[in-house]
């Protein structure tokens, strides 16, 4: 009866730490959410490994070993969630009420209602309009700019669901998002200013969750997760570097500088 | 007045970042939307000082501050905070005449615009962890007291 306690409880964790960095959590953060939970049940002899593709965890208890091991493979960065989750551990750990209740608590954080996706949209095209305006764009400049955030989202939200990886996303997307204002100087379109559309669009893309976090994983000294990370980072700075560079290349290439 | 403009533009750019990042909790969208106005106050305050990089920086400091502090009230991760309030001191700016010097091969331009983008992103990051550390070390002196009596 036992070893089937320590299983649930294993998966509960295993699954509660999947969700935390799906959901942007930092690494350690997530060791040390499971460490604690662990020990709330009474597992004393638990260690916890996590990378940000995949968590193992171990509990000696009685005469036997339990291990498991998940992948985690999407992100999704619901800063909601990520809330959600880091106050259900600390209840967790203040209360450790039966596992089969925390586990429909998790459900219930997981399967949560994102923002409606008009909104998501308008959010989005705003982020892009209000960069615009802050970098010191006109207010035509941010117009062009919130549709550009439009055509980033429906890229990036196009294309992922194709399962397409993050450095082709990340071109692609860019690369878009330059044609418009590229497109409308070339189309006679002069009194816009590019680059501080391009510079607002471009916000949208940046990996603040992943930027933010390589910081304080390398604080904690946790450097084989920021290096992996910091790889991420530097893999999406480059995409969006090559996407802004093509649209300005072939426009040159084909009708000349202006 | 017209010269902090820029830090209504930033609340509002943060606004639609809580979106994106879908955060749900009024208070936090608004906590958030704060700290990315205050980042580009601080930064515009400190406009006396010669070095981008000590404005980016002290700033940067700023907002790590705040984030740890709203993180501690509300007991929340200060990533949520921190995540959305230091958007406004990523250098897009620099990155993007960077790329733009690139394209035009002009490669002096290239290497300043590049080297001054990398240490305004180097001062944020020694920013972030600065205060980060601090706090560990004194949550972690907190729990060593609270265990001792």
């Amino acid at each position: 009866m036992h070893s089937k306690q320590v299983e649930l409880c294993l998966n509960f964790c295993c699954e509660l730490g999947r969700q935390l960095i799906r959901n942007g959590a930092e690494i350690y953060r997530v060791e040390e959410s499971a460490n604690r939970m662990l020990a709330a049940y009474g597992y004393q002899e638990a260690e916890v490994f996590a990378v940000p593709s995949c968590i193992i965890m171990s509990i000696h208890y009685g005469e036997r070993n339990y291990t498991k091991s998940v992948r985690v493979k999407t992100s999704a960065n619901n800063l909601d969630k990520l809330d959600r989750l880091n106050a259900l551990c600390r209840r967790v750990c203040a209360e450790t009420p039966e596992i089969g209740t925390a586990l429909a608590e998790l459900k219930a954080i997981v399967g949560r209602p994102a923002y409606p996706v008009w909104l998501s949209y308008f959010g989005h095209g705003c982020v892009a309009a209000f960069f615009t305006l802050f970098w010191g764009g006109h207010f035509l400049d941010a117009m062009i700019a919130f549709l550009c955030g439009l055509i980033v989202k429906a890229a990036v939200g196009y294309m992922a669901r194709l399962n397409a990886n993050v450095f082709f996303i990340n071109v692609c997307a860019s690369m878009l998002l330059v044609m418009v204002p590229v497109a409308l100087t070339y189309a006679g379109c002069t009194a816009i200013h590019t680059d501080k559309i391009i510079i607002g669009a471009i916000m949208l893309l940046v990996p603040g969750i992943a930027i933010t976090n390589v910081m304080r994983d390398v604080i904690i000294g946790d450097f084989m997760t920021a290096i992996s990370k910091l790889a991420e980072v530097l893999i999406v700075a480059m995409a969006i570097a090559v996407g802004i560079a093509i649209p300005f290349g072939l426009a040159r290439a084909l009708f000349g500088g202006i | 007045m017209e010269h902090y403009l820029p830090c209504l533009y930033a609340f509002l750019a943060c606004a639609g970042f809580s979106i994106v990042f879908e955060i749900k909790k009024p208070l936090f969208i608004f906590l958030s939307c704060v700290t990315g106005a205050i980042s580009w106050l601080v930064y515009l305050l400190l406009g006396g000082l010669e070095s981008e990089v000590v404005r980016y920086f002290l700033a940067t400091i700023v907002v790590s501050l705040l984030s740890e502090l709203f993180a501690r009230i509300l007991k929340a991760p200060a990533t949520i905070f921190l995540v959305i309030g230091i958007v406004p001191l990523v250098p897009g700016g620099g990155l993007y005449y960077a790329m733009d010097a690139l394209i035009n091969a002009d490669y002096v331009l290239f290497a300043q615009k590049g080297v001054e983008t990398a240490a305004c992103a180097g001062a944020i990051a020694a920013g972030v962890s600065v205060v980060t550390s601090i706090v560990r070390m004194a949550a972690t002196k907190r729990a060593s007291r609270q265990q001792k009596p």
